[in-house]
């Protein structure tokens, strides 16, 4: 019975030991200023969404999103995705005054992300996360089937509830094998995560529309174990994290699978109800300079923007700021120009 | 027009003074003048002249940006250990002249010169004050650029700097208090502000750290390891596993008979209320020592009520988890019965009316009507009683001293083997409190059920 | 026919203060008023009835059968109260299936009855609101609707127009209406406010300290008012001090015929203001007086006039005002019927 599990791991693990080039790159910028590299390239990329010419924008995001990635494999490894940035900001924060440059190193990546939130909205959910990319790519395989779930208001699916179980199952079995052949450590709290994923899309899977808004916030929750996690120096991967693991990460490869078969599911499932960093950010941009104004008067209820939000954050003009994630999608799809992005400096 | 021209001339100006100067210092061996970021800096120039020049750019933000490139590419390139540095550098300077055009632009001239001063003093703290600083004051002057726009954020901003700089090693301890602090005192209403109530309140807020120091320290300052490793030792869980589980068997014993009390001393008059109510204070007045060994006087194994009891079922306090306990309702008992006594007493007994008028028997009417709606206060004052139940030290010590609970073998420990060992222990213990403490107020917070009061509807 | 509610010699006190003996009947499907000054016990009584205070003596008959002896539970009262009580911690709908909870009705005709009265008290746009986000006329209406998905045979309503705007009362109004028209409750409606008992109630009660004062059709209560509390609590501000002669009322030096003859002496006569008018010159006349008080009170002007020993007040109509000049002398009048004789104070019975 160990052989088809036994082989696929084989694979796996060869399949990720192969793929060196993410650790040359690294090896290639060890050394070097890498956290100066991360600023000039975040600055730039959350400046770019508002001098991107508005005709193409959607084009330019999906640019900048690819772009992202890229940089986030290749330079922010020291971000270990979301959950690490958080750990990691504290860990920088405690050199302050010791190793400066550690500390830069470590901070830089949150401390960008929040100050351009801060200033030019929570474009970085939109345009730059890889985590936030990689489920948009993933959901545009399956984006017709979801939208007409959406527009259904998440209907109750026998089909639904049963794929939902096979993953849930398929996904079960796989931590159970995991946990009988290596020595885990007990504290990787992806494991846990995924399997909150799991119970989410069961849970989904009967009554969405009512209990969307109030399972997102688990989100709090997720930061607050994080940063609990943190402070108490434990260890923790988050997904795409495998990408820039030096070892083959058994618990975030199966985060990733499972949020990529949640995203197809649900567009963007992790950032709507798990993402521990999406708290720090809607709270940087609740009172940013940069918002989406929309007025709601010349809104002629046609639904376009709701289809098209990927984080169900916008409803007839009226934008949730605690969920968007500052795509434009909307602001593009609009017919009749309801939303406008400004600046207002005064903003309180 | 002349603004037409401006936009034509300053840009063509710097533009050509920057390719000259770079034509120059390149030829004087100043730079090197084939290097890619200062040819891209050049390009950039290049590239805001003509977004200028076609008015997609506002003018004083251009040229300051313009300038600022035209000065890294020809100086800064030549300072920068290596063209990164250069370039994150330019980026985050790039960023400080916009947020500090737009802040001349669009707000007071108060706030330009808080946001200027602060740049200076930041140059001044980091450049000239500490060794090798120079990441931090990028780190910092991103932090300035989103909140010196408005003076609340400013002012967290500069909590943060100087917790950070000048009162090092005890970094997170004043950036905590002081968060604490200005937050308090940023949300006082406008209409109820008044010099003296604020003076009070930061005086006391002060004492109030003052008091809570120790807690901080010890918790901030203890190694995570430790914290572990000693939640890994065996007798150390059972320690706090025994804490739990009779705090909470106590709290639920308290509830079952002080709840239902506290609605009818809140529902009933009736002469001696008063004296009663005096009395249930009694726990909190009597030293706690007291009270252990007058729990002990009639509960002890060979007292009459205690004798009888362990005659008649085998049951013996001293020494006991049911001593324990005991002694725990004794000292929680208050605290219970307040909080859930005035929690009911803000509900209306007209409600309790309404719902009779509509079929409810005085029962149906306590549970559907009274208690949803005190529940808010009725389990925060049962959460107090646990925090305190499990805290008890002095008359569990009495009644029942072994099996240990955490706050005895606290003490036993710090006995034996005194301070610097205990610390590890104490820290736990704290920690574990307070993750209790804090999951059952989130519980609580969370939990839809409980708490839907005065509903906001949406 | 029994009366559908009998209220015999009820008696209750609170504290220092007691209410009663009350005695009240009405017939099934009757709109009764209960009016009275604030303070007076009215409230206490929709409470005794209802259950939720305790009777000292007296019986509450519904339906011909006893019901003071039973939990207010089993008593098939409903009962709206002046803020609506209504539960905060429960949404329109959850507060509306509160009662039905305790009726041993299936899930079906339940949810039907539910529907059904959430559309009929229009308040079906807010069943998913929580009471803290309603509007006043929305509460009430609340409240009502939850008191009347019971059905009960009795509705007992504490000042259901208090703290309504005008558009409030409108709509609470027509509310009532139909639960008269098309329910056939029995209800009792207490109230400080005169025209707002008249507007719905074919009887009223009127009550002062503790007591039904007087209890009979709304017509011949306001004009026959049985004593000089009642008289002055309806708006009739000319109640003077008189003696009875046959079919005559003197006070003072003025006589005023009655149009009956009263059974006592002594007493006092009831002008009602707004029947007296201002008689053109030459016309015949009952007494003249002297304007010595002008006031616009809306739809009416309200002038005072001194006649020598006594003070009449009377409600003109608006068009005169013109030719009401202060200190100038004007000829008064009105219909014998006008005029009505109460018995001296103290002195019990007659009552109607
Ligand atoms: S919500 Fe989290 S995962 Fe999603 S885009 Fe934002 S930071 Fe990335
Ligand atoms: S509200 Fe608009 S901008 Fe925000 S996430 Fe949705 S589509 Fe994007």
């Amino acid at each position: 019975m160990n052989g088809l599990p036994d082989r696929m791991e084989e694979f796996l693990a060869g399949f990720f030991g192969n793929i060196k080039f993410v650790e040359k790159a690294l090896l290639g910028l060890e050394g070097s200023y890498v956290e100066l590299l991360t600023i000039l390239s975040l600055g730039l990329l959350a400046v770019l969404p508002t001098i991107v010419p508005e005709r193409r924008r959607q084009t330019w995001r999906r640019l900048n999103q690819i772009f992202g990635i890229v940089i986030f494999i290749y330079v922010v490894f020291t971000c270990l995705g979301v959950f690490g940035m958080v750990r990691n900001f504290f860990r920088g924060m405690n050199e302050i005054g010791r190793e400066n440059i550690i500390a830069l190193y470590y901070c830089s990546v949150p401390v960008t992300i929040l100050v351009t939130s801060m200033l030019f909205g929570p474009a970085f959910c939109g345009w730059i996360c890889p985590t936030g990319a990689l489920q948009e790519f993933a959901g545009m395989l399956t984006r017709k089937w979801t939208l007409r779930r959406k527009l259904r208001g998440y209907p109750f699916g026998w089909g639904f509830l049963l794929t939902a179980g096979l993953v849930g199952v398929v996904f079960l079995l796989w931590v159970w094998r995991l946990a009988v052949t290596r020595t885990f450590f007990v504290e990787d709290s992806t494991i846990y995560w995924s399997e909150v994923l799991v119970l989410l899309l069961f849970i989904l899977a009967f009554r969405m529309r009512e209990w969307d808004l109030k399972l997102r916030r688990i989100r709090i929750l997720s930061f607050w174990i994080i940063v609990l996690g943190a402070l108490a120096g434990i260890r923790i991967t988050s997904p795409v994290h495998l990408g820039f693991a030096k070892v083959y990460d058994p618990a975030s490869l199966l985060s990733t699978v499972v949020v990529v078969v949640g995203a197809l599911t649900i567009p963007n499932v992790w950032c709507r109800y798990l993402c521990p960093w999406r708290c720090a950010i809607s709270w940087a941009a609740r009172k940013s300079v940069r918002f989406i104004e929309s007025d709601v008067s010349k809104c002629t209820k046609c639904g376009k923007c709701f289809e098209g939000c990927n984080v169900d954050a916008v409803k007839d003009g009226k934008i949730n700021t605690e969920e968007c994630h500052f795509c434009m999608k909307c602001v593009d799809a609009c017919p009749t120009n309801v939303f406008t992005i400004k600046d207002d400096w005064r903003r309180k | 027009m002349p603004r037409s021209s401006a936009r034509t001339v300053i840009p063509l100006f710097i533009l050509a003074a920057h390719a000259a100067l770079h034509a120059m210092l390149g030829i004087g061996g100043w730079l090197r003048p084939f290097e890619l970021l200062s040819l891209l800096l050049l390009g950039a120039n290049l590239v805001i002249a003509l977004c200028l020049w076609k008015g997609s750019w506002d003018l004083p933000s251009g040229t300051c940006t313009m300038l600022l490139i035209a000065g890294h590419g020809l100086i800064g390139q030549r300072l920068a250990p290596d063209s990164l540095t250069s370039g994150a550098m330019l980026t985050v300077n790039i960023l400080i002249v916009y947020v500090g055009v737009k802040i001349y632009e669009h707000l007071s001239r108060l706030h330009f010169a808080a946001f200027a001063g602060s740049y200076l003093i930041l140059f001044y703290i980091f450049l000239t004050r500490m060794q090798n600083a120079e990441a931090l004051f990028l780190l910092f002057l991103m932090g300035l650029a989103a909140t010196a726009r408005d003076f609340k954020l400013l002012t967290y901003f500069w909590a943060i700097v100087l917790s950070f700089t000048a009162c090092q090693p005890y970094a997170w301890e004043t950036t905590f208090s002081s968060f604490l602090i200005l937050t308090a005192l940023f949300s006082i209403r406008d209409s109820n502000w008044n010099p003296a109530s604020v003076i009070f309140l930061v005086g006391g807020m002060a004492l109030l750290l003052f008091v809570l120091l120790p807690v901080i320290v010890l918790m901030a300052g203890e190694d995570p390891r430790n914290v572990v490793a000693m939640l890994k030792s065996e007798s150390v869980r059972d320690a706090l596993r025994l804490t739990a589980v009779t705090a909470t068997i106590s709290t639920v014993i308290l509830a079952a008979f002080c709840v239902p009390l506290a609605y009818a001393l809140s529902r009933l008059d009736f002469k001696g209320k008063s004296l009663l109510l005096a009395l249930a204070d009694l726990p909190i007045i009597v030293p706690q020592s007291a009270a252990g060994l007058a729990i002990l006087k009639v509960f002890g194994k060979q007292q009459y009520l205690g004798g009888i009891i362990f005659d008649a079922f085998g049951i013996r306090f001293d020494g006991s988890v049911f001593g324990i306990c005991l002694a725990q309702i004794f000292v929680a008992m208050p605290f219970i019965l307040k909080g859930s006594l005035a929690a009911f007493e803000s509900v209306p007994v007209a409600l309790e009316g309404a719902a009779r008028t509509l079929g409810a028997s005085s029962f149906s009417a306590f549970k559907r009507v009274a208690l949803p709606l005190a529940m808010k206060g009725v389990v925060a004052a049962a959460i107090l009683a646990w925090a305190r139940a499990a805290g008890e030290f002095g008359a569990v010590l009495f009644v029942a001293p072994y099996p240990e609970t955490a706050p005895i073998a606290v003490y036993n420990l710090f006995n034996s083997v005194g301070l610097v060992q205990t610390a590890p222990l104490v820290t736990t213990i704290l920690l574990f409190s307070l993750a209790m403490f804090l999951a059952l107020q989130i519980l609580v917070k969370l939990a839809p059920g409980l708490t839907r009061r005065e509903g906001s509807g949406a | 026919m029994t009366p559908h509610l009998h209220i015999g010699g009820v008696e209750a006190s609170f504290g220092s203060f007691k209410v009663g003996p009350v005695r009240i009947e009405t017939e099934r499907g009757e709109y009764l008023a209960l009016l009275g000054p604030t303070g007076c016990g009215k409230t206490s009584l929709l409470k005794c009835i209802a259950g939720l205070k305790i009777i000292t003596a007296g019986s509450i008959r519904l339906a011909g059968q006893e019901i003071s002896g039973l939990p207010p539970e089993r008593r098939g009262v409903g009962l709206v109260a002046q803020t609506g009580d209504l539960f905060p911690h429960r949404n329109v709908r959850e507060n509306l299936d509160f009662g039905l909870h305790y009726t041993r009705l299936n899930r079906t005709t339940r949810q039907a009855r539910l529907e059904k009265h959430l559309v009929m008290f229009r308040i079906a746009p807010l069943a998913h609101r929580y009471p803290a986000g309603l509007s006043g006329g929305e509460t009430k209406r609340v409240a009502l609707a939850r008191a009347m998905v019971l059905e009960p045979s009795l509705l007992l309503l504490d000042e259901p127009f208090g703290m309504l705007d005008h558009n409030g009362r409108l709509e609470m109004a027509e509310l009532l209406r139909m639960i008269l028209r098309e329910l056939g409750t029995t209800v009792i409606h207490v109230t400080h406010d005169r025209h707002e008992a008249w507007s719905l109630a074919r009887r009223c009660a009127i009550m002062n300290q503790g007591r039904i004062v007087q209890c009979g059709q709304v017509a011949d209560v306001f004009r026959r008012p049985a004593d000089v509390f009642t008289a002055q609590f309806l708006g009739c501000e000319n109640v003077f001090e008189a003696s009875f002669t046959e079919q005559t009322a003197r006070c003072g030096e003025a006589r005023f015929a009655l149009g009956y003859k009263p059974p006592f002496r002594s007493g006092f006569v009831a002008i009602r203001p707004e029947r007296i008018a201002v008689a053109a010159h030459g016309q015949p006349h009952l007494i003249s007086g002297r304007l010595i008080e002008l006031q616009d009170a809306g739809d009416n002007l309200k002038a005072c006039f001194d006649c020598g020993a006594l003070k009449l007040t009377a409600r003109l109509p608006l068009e005169l005002a013109p030719r009401l000049t202060l200190n100038a002398c004007f000829n008064l009048t009105w219909l014998a019927d006008a005029v009505h004789a109460i018995k001296p104070q103290g002195d019990e019975g007659a009552n109607s």
